[in-house]
């Protein structure tokens, strides 16, 4: 996707995510992945009583993954050399679940 | 169809104002709410994360919120009018944090990661 469309794109959609994945005892091991990343609908309104108001906060979050374990190089002995991260394969917008995900804002 | 713009917008809609349940006396005002597409992403947690979570939180999502802030109260109306209901109104619109507020969780930035 070009940069222009990314300044104007409205939704959430996959999209290429570089990190490096690494742990302690072993090497780091860069790795492009799908990630998700978009815009999605969120409002806020006043409302007449506490607390006053009422908020509907979306965000693009993955809907479908599949597991991807990497083994990472120079790892020293004993420990677990792999490496296991979420592929998006689809991403929706909704609510931030606590329960698989860290939730975090800006 | 409209098309979105990205942000986060004022969006006027009506508000009915009434002076008890049954709506004795009532009345409408147009209020302000903040509506828009703010920018949200979500990516492979940090190992650090995922051994602080006991391996649950497999994915970090960073966002933000259209959010309303600088809510006034409208000046009491009369109580044979609309009682003492009063509707906030006005406010400012920005694309800030979501979810609870105050206390909503800070920023984080990862340092060799980024999107193509």
């Amino acid at each position: 996707t070009s940069s222009g469309n990314l300044l104007t794109f409205v939704g959430c959609a996959v999209r290429e995510f570089t990190f490096l994945a690494k742990k302690p005892g072993c090497r780091g091991l860069r790795i492009t992945t799908d990630a998700c990343w978009g815009r999605c609908e969120t409002w806020e309104k006043p409302i007449l009583e506490p607390p006053y108001i009422e908020a509907h906060h979306r965000v693009c979050t993955y809907n479908e993954t599949r597991q991807v374990t990497v083994k990472l190089p120079n790892c020293a002995p004993g420990v677990d050399p792999f490496y296991t991260y979420p592929v998006a394969v689809r991403c929706d917008c909704g609510a931030c679940s606590t329960a698989t995900t860290e939730c975090e804002t800006i | 169809r409209q098309v979105a713009i990205p942000g986060c917008h004022l969006h006027p809609f009506n508000v009915t104002v009434r002076s008890d349940r049954q709506g004795t006396c009532q009345g409408s005002h147009v209020a302000q709410a903040c509506v828009g597409h703010c920018e949200s992403s979500a990516f492979p947690s940090r190992y650090s994360v995922l051994v602080a979570s006991g391996y649950r939180h497999n994915v970090t999502s960073v966002s933000q919120c259209c959010t309303i802030s600088g809510l006034k109260k409208l000046p009491s109306l009369p109580r044979s009018q609309l009682g003492r209901q009063q509707a906030p109104t006005g406010g400012r619109c920005g694309c800030t944090v979501c979810g609870c507020r105050p206390g909503a969780p800070g920023t984080c930035h990862r340092p060799g990661a980024g999107w193509s």
